[in-house]
Order: C-alpha cells, then sequence, then structure tokens
C-alpha cells in the first residue's frame, strides 16, 4: 500500500485541486485505506460542523446603537454643510431613525458601550478624515501630509468645522511625518516605538514645547518631504481599513541583523483626540501600498501613549 | 411616480449609495437597515465575541458612510460591504492580538477579556458548546483561511462570491477552504463523535495501524 495521504492533500483533492497524477494517487490509496478514507470523511464533517453553528441574530441594542451612530454621523455631515443638497420630501422613511433631526452632536449611545461611544464621537471629529486620501493623487497626498503642526488630529470641538473647509481640496488628513532613524527589532519594538513617541508626540502641536527635552525638535525636522510611495502606502491602508496613522516614522526594521527601510505607522486608541491612551504600532515594509490585498506587516505591538 | 421612487425602501442598494453621496439624510440609514443582519453574521463568525463584533460592525458602518464615494458600481453594494465588514473584523483581530490582555477602564471588557482567553483554550472536558468550540479552532487558523471557511462553510457562500468579497481568484478560496478544514480536523472531530469518530464513520473500524 502507498503511504497515507495527509488531511491537507486529501482537502485539497475535494476541492479538485490536485494535478491529474496525484489525485488518481490519492484516489487509489484511499480506496485501499480506511484509515484515509474515514479521514476524508471527517473532513466533510468539519464542514458540516461550521455550517451548524448557530447564528447568534444581531441584538437590538447593537442595532440601536448603529442607529444612532448612523445618526449622528448624519448630523455631523449635516453640520458641515456637505450634505445639505438631498431637500425635497421627507416623507419615505417610516421609522425616521436616519432622517430625525435629533439630538445634540453627541448621539445618545445606549450607556453600556462607553469605549465604543467614545471612539465614535472622536470619530466624528475626524469624519472628513477618511474622505481624503481617496480622490487625490500624489500631489493631494504630499500636501495631506506636509503640515505637521495641523498634523494633530482635530479635537472633538474644533474638527468638523475647520477640516470640511479642507475636505474637497483633500487636505484634512494631517499625520507627522518623523525619520527617528531608529532601526526597529522585533524584541524591542515596544521599548522604541514608546522613544519614538515620546520624541515626536503626535498630539502635541509642533513637537517644540521642549517639554521632552532637545531631541523633540530633530525628530520631526523632515517631515515636509514624503515619497510617493508612502503616500500611496497611507492610501492604500485607508483604503482598507479606514483608519489612518496619527503619526509615520520612515525609518528601518532590522529582523535578521541586515537593517532594511520601514515605515512605522502609529494608530492612535482615539483616533481624532487631543489625548491618547495609547497607539498601535505597525511596522509596514516599503511595498506596502504597491501591491493589491493587505500590506505586508512586518511586526506590530502597541504602546501607552507618553 | 416620483413620491414612489423617493419612499428609500423602495431603492436599489446602489441608488441609495448614491443618494447618500449626494447628501441623502436618509439614504444610508436604509441601506444599514437592509444589510445589517447579514454583516452581523460575518462579524460575529469571523470575531467570535459580541462586543467584538458590534465595535467591528459599527466601525464598517462608519467607515462605509464615510467612504461611499468610493464605491465604484461594478460590485454590489453588500460585496462592497461585506469587504468592509471583513477590513474591521481584520483590524479588531490585529489589535487582539497585539494587546492580549487589553486593561481598560471598563470593567465588562474585562471580563469579556477573560471568558475570551478561557474560549481560546480548549476545554479538555469537552463540556464548552460547539459554537465555543468551533471559534476556537477557528482562532488557530491563520485569518485568510479563517475568513475563507466563515464565509463559504459557515455562511454558505459561493465560492465565487467569497472570491469576489475576499478579491482573490475562486481558486484560492478554495485551497484556503481545504487548507482549513484539515487544520480545524484535530480540534473538530469531536464534535461530530464525542468517542472517536473515525470508528463510526469508517466501516472497518479506522484505526488500523499502517
Amino acid at each position: 500500500m502507498t503511504s497515507h495521504v495527509d488531511a491537507e492533500t486529501l482537502a485539497l483533492s475535494a476541492e479538485g485541486l490536485l494535478e491529474d497524477d496525484d489525485e488518481s494517487t490519492v484516489q487509489q490509496h484511499v480506496a485501499d485505506c480506511a484509515a484515509c478514507a474515514a479521514q476524508r470523511s471527517e473532513l466533510a464533517d468539519v464542514t458540516r460542523a461550521l455550517a451548524e453553528v448557530p447564528a447568534a441574530p444581531l441584538p437590538d441594542s447593537v442595532a440601536e446603537q448603529l442607529e444612532a451612530a448612523v445618526r449622528a454621523e448624519t448630523e455631523s455631515r449635516r453640520a458641515e454643510g456637505g450634505g445639505s443638497g438631498s431637500g425635497g420630501s421627507d416623507g419615505g422613511s417610516g421609522d425616521g431613525s436616519t432622517a430625525a433631526g435629533s439630538g445634540p452632536p453627541t448621539p445618545g449611545l445606549p450607556p453600556n458601550v462607553v469605549p465604543m461611544r467614545r471612539r465614535w464621537i472622536n470619530y466624528l471629529a475626524v469624519a472628513a478624515a477618511a474622505v481624503v486620501v481617496v480622490g487625490g493623487g500624489t500631489a493631494v497626498m504630499r500636501g495631506f501630509v506636509s503640515d505637521p503642526v495641523d498634523g494633530r488630529l482635530a479635537g472633538p470641538g474644533d474638527g468638523a468645522s475647520e477640516h470640511s473647509a479642507h475636505k474637497d481640496a483633500g487636505l484634512a488628513y494631517h499625520p507627522v511625518v518623523v525619520e527617528s532613524g531608529t532601526v526597529y527589532t522585533e524584541d524591542r519594538l515596544t521599548e522604541q516605538a514608546g522613544g519614538v513617541l515620546r520624541q515626536s508626540d503626535p498630539t502635541t502641536p509642533d513637537g517644540a514645547e521642549g517639554d521632552a527635552g532637545g531631541s523633540a525638535q530633530e525628530g520631526r525636522a523632515d517631515s515636509s518631504e514624503v515619497p510617493d510611495d508612502v503616500s500611496s502606502c497611507l492610501q492604500a491602508r485607508a483604503n482598507d481599513s479606514g483608519r489612518n496613522p496619527m503619526l509615520v516614522d520612515l525609518a528601518e526594521y532590522s529582523s535578521d541583523g541586515a537593517p532594511s527601510p520601514a515605515w512605522v505607522m502609529y494608530y492612535g486608541s482615539t483616533p481624532g483626540s487631543g489625548e491618547q491612551d495609547s497607539y498601535d504600532v505597525v511596522v509596514l515594509s516599503p511595498d506596502c501600498g504597491t501591491g493589491g490585498g493587505s500590506a505586508p506587516v512586518l511586526a506590530e505591538t502597541a504602546v501607552p501613549a507618553p | 411616480m416620483t413620491t414612489v421612487i423617493d419612499a428609500v425602501q423602495e431603492l436599489p442598494d446602489k441608488e441609495l449609495l448614491s443618494r447618500h453621496t449626494q447628501g441623502d439624510d436618509r439614504a444610508f440609514g436604509e441601506l444599514v437597515r437592509r444589510h445589517r443582519e447579514r454583516m452581523w453574521a460575518v462579524a460575529i463568525r469571523v470575531l467570535g465575541d459580541s462586543e467584538e463584533a458590534a465595535d467591528a460592525l459599527q466601525d464598517a458602518f462608519l467607515s462605509a458612510f464615510r467612504g461611499a464615494h468610493r464605491f465604484r458600481g461594478e460590485a454590489q453594494v453588500s460585496t462592497w460591504l461585506h469587504r468592509i465588514v471583513i477590513n474591521a473584523c481584520h483590524d479588531r483581530m490585529r489589535r487582539k492580538m497585539v494587546r492580549p490582555a487589553v486593561p481598560t477602564e471598563d470593567a465588562t471588557l474585562d471580563v469579556i477579556s477573560n471568558e475570551r482567553t478561557k474560549a481560546s483554550t480548549p476545554d479538555p472536558t469537552g463540556s464548552s458548546d460547539s459554537a465555543m468550540d468551533v471559534h476556537a479552532a477557528l482562532g488557530k487558523l491563520p485569518e485568510e483561511q479563517r475568513l475563507a471557511l466563515v464565509l463559504v462553510d459557515m455562511m454558505g457562500y459561493r465560492v465565487d462570491e467569497a472570491a469576489e468579497i475576499l478579491e482573490v481568484a475562486p481558486g484560492t478560496v478554495k485551497s484556503r477552504c481545504a487548507r482549513g478544514r484539515a487544520r480545524l480536523l484535530p480540534y473538530l472531530a469531536h464534535l461530530r463523535n464525542p468517542e472517536h469518530s473515525r470508528d463510526v464513520t469508517s466501516p472497518r473500524g479506522g484505526d488500523r495501524a499502517s
């Protein structure tokens, strides 16, 4: 008897993905081998087990949150003046859940979702951010990364109105871009990221306040020159996730002792707020933005805000 | 005629999305109502945790609200929404990975996080319910295999539908599913038969040495 067929080969065979030769070998073996025949039928059981997992219906509370979220976003858009063109009849939506012009800019969300609500409010402040990155070409992208002073994403108070003026020009989103000179490594990533954040805290106006020592300035010096490929990367990632980093470090990463260029994105935990609890730090290789699909992530961590 | 068309419930998805981008304040809410159940079903299966799924769902619809003008129109709105939800789930999973036991100021979240930790460890007594087992097992898969299996095996989407959502070739979806099923085999075999499924499925008792 030929040797047993492993589960993966059996599974690929079941999908018709094997080459003809391999397929017939598998078929011959399985015809004679009870163990492999059993395993093949167990594979079908896996599909069945997955299909049988009961679907929990959408909880009412979540549905309500969504309604409130859409309502709040609608309010925010209306406040920006961008979405006033609808005009016309108001007789359509029966339950009025989206059209209701109710409520202050801060929506009344259910009390059991504190973290989400907080994030939501902050999203309002940067509602224009995702809009931005799309339309423009590189010229626009250069523009949007070029101003580290405004790079501090708007706080809840000043965000919407200030940014709405730029919306059409695609200038609403300004990450802080630095070249810290760091060679990031997997082992020390968290520590290094913390250090860069202390030097270049994106929530401070321009990093020149000096309370973090003299190095704050130099870390930001290069923020006006952003390669086009970095812009493409930011654009691709924003398209994927809707998130934009608050700080980008054009640096290097070493996994095997040989540093190579890497872009390190710092995603604030509460985008749009001047106060961050923590940052998600993602190290990307520079082919980010060139290939389709998700960017090649070299390493990730999370660090508390400085 | 106009009044009929103006009732948002009557409009096709694409028209709603288009109206939304033109400033119609009612259009997006209708889209949410149409798709939220399905999108929830995706998110809860991918993430296996209702708080996480609720978060992802909100992130996703928010993202869709803001990014509606990016919709090109060659795909179904539903397909596009699936992508956005899956991306939101991806974001959640990534964050969970880098912050496994995230301390938050919210006590309930801590509880949930503990429960999640528990769920991700296979329960040797086999006493936990099968949905938990399945999710724990899915958690051991590479994300791309998990997503393919959620769409195809759990949600029952056709391979070509899943391929369009995931923006990969149908053959890629098939092979991700196949590899994922093979990996799940050791974890899920007991769900079909707590004793030893091989004894049952094989007419000759199966465990023949070789």
